[in-house]
């Protein structure tokens, strides 16, 4: 579902959970990765904003239809970067009346706003912004698309800051993400309980960040958190250590964190560079076998696996499939560019963490 | 033969190798290619077995470790294992952490060295 939305993205990350500052530095640290050097200062600057927006208003469990989301694509030419935040009515009209007022003046009328408030701390008649909306659409040259949801009696605002890659290259008005694109992701995230999703390249300098993001909202040293973040780890790995380089040599896939009420589920896709066959035969054996066997099985694996040259293991799955003690899942499907695999484990919550 | 010690990443563990037979591994270890990290260990190991002292102890205190780790901590073991040397683990876990201390208990069947486990 989310492999077809997300066709057309260079990357994408959406993360719905416990927001903190940590948080600011992991996130740019994974952009910074993927987009060009000429603007990594400016995407940094709006990420960090758009974050803030939602640090003060705080992120929540359980994820409700006004739970925070923060989003970042690139696509085309633009990077999109997307928040949402839970406000009451009043902050909604106050909202809705800067963003239009933002949104009015030339570059000009931006500039001399943030300087008068620079000087002074205050506003002038034209405006009636805060520094930070300001600079948004002063440093990305473009509105502010924003939307609104009600639930219950409050909102769901929704932001969105389009900014172009290469202000040289000729770019169409159709290729601009229009924001009921990503109200869509978190409406889907919301209905399918997605806590966390990465879209993008994988190797350990994009790994390290992302899983300190999804260890702040797992209890430490807990049974539970540990074999989230080893089955979290293990799948990432897997992408980078089995995926099928593209044309820029670089590995790809797709990585996912749901969490419910009793369990976790995580999933990773990508296009592997081993034969489909082999990796369903090694699933299906793995499935078949008892905690006993799987443990005998990583035992004597893990000694042969000495025995020879290289990172790889070989004893990956077997340690997830016997940790969980749930079978892993696989489904895949082919298209233009080869078979595409997907593979899924549930992680039951413990009673004790 | 030098003493050597490099310094924690996020990914990677801290590491001191001692002359008079300590090798300590502190943090986590999640490196995809762990191999890379742990050759200059194995290497120091092998230049250590020439002129080992009485006893080697080993220390991991692991927060956790991939299953790329898990493949160059059972190298270190069995390299010791495999020689004469005299040799102890002391297998640190945080004490609420029943997996860490199962790969503990996991890893001191697998090889014939004493592991003594230390919750924290």
């Amino acid at each position: 579902m989310f492999k077809e939305h997300f066709d057309e993205d260079q990357f994408c990350l959406y993360y719905s959970g416990h927001f903190n500052d940590f948080f600011t530095s992991k996130l740019i640290s994974i952009v910074d990765t993927e987009v060009d050097k000429r603007i990594s200062k400016k995407v940094a600057f709006l990420v960090a904003e758009s974050f803030q927006n939602i640090i003060k208003h705080g992120g929540d469990y359980p994820v409700t239809p006004l739970s925070s989301l923060f989003g970042i694509r690139s696509r085309f030419n633009f990077i999109h970067i997307f928040s949402t935040n839970k406000v009451d009515a009043w902050q909604k009209v106050f909202l809705e009346k800067r963003l239009r007022s933002i949104n009015r003046l030339g570059p000009h009328e931006l500039k001399e706003q943030y300087l008068d408030k620079l000087r002074r701390g205050t506003l002038s008649e034209k405006g009636g912004a805060g520094l930070g909306l300001i600079e948004m659409v002063r440093r990305s040259r473009r509105n502010i698309q924003w939307d609104y949801f009600p639930h219950k009696e409050k909102f769901s605002f929704h932001m969105q800051v389009d900014l172009m890659r290469d202000r040289n290259v000729l770019t169409d008005e159709k290729d601009v993400l229009q924001i009921k694109e990503n109200n869509w992701v978190k409406d889907t995230m919301y209905h399918q309980s997605v806590v966390f999703i990465y879209q993008g390249e994988f190797n350990d300098e994009i790994i390290s960040p992302m899983l300190a993001m999804l260890e702040t909202n797992m209890e430490q040293n807990s049974a539970t958190g540990f074999t989230i973040f080893h089955t979290s780890v293990e799948m990432m790995q897997n992408i980078s250590r089995h995926g099928k380089k593209d044309k820029e040599g670089r590995v790809r896939g797709i990585f996912v964190l749901q969490r419910f009420e009793d369990h976790f589920y995580v999933s990773s896709a990508n296009y592997p560079n081993v034969p489909v066959e082999e990796i369903t035969t090694k699933i299906e054996d793995t499935n078949s076998k008892s905690v006993d066997q799987l443990n005998e099985d990583y035992r004597t694996f893990l000694k042969e696996s000495v025995l020879e040259d290289g990172s790889n293991a070989g004893v990956g799955l077997i340690d997830l499939r016997r940790l969980t003690g749930t079978p892993i899942d696989m489904q895949v499907e082919k298209d233009e560019f080869g078979e595409f695999v997907m593979l899924g484990l549930k992680i039951p919550m413990k009673k004790n963490g | 033969m030098d003493r050597v010690e490099i310094a924690a990443t996020e990914m990677s563990p801290s590491v001191r190798l001692e002359v008079q037979g300590e090798m300590e591994f502190v943090g986590r270890s999640m490196m995809e290619d762990a191999s890379t990290f742990y050759l200059p260990v194995h290497e120091w190991l092998r230049t250590y077995m020439a002129d080992p002292s009485e006893e080697i102890v080993l220390r991991f205190d692991l927060t956790y470790f991939n299953s790329s780790s898990a493949k160059q901590l059972l190298k270190i073991l069995m390299t010791i294992d495999d020689s004469e040397l005299q040799a102890k683990v002391v297998w640190s876990y945080p004490e609420k952490n029943d997996v860490l201390y199962d790969r503990g208990a996991e890893l001191a069947i697998m090889v014939d060295i004493p592991f003594e486990f230390d919750p924290k």
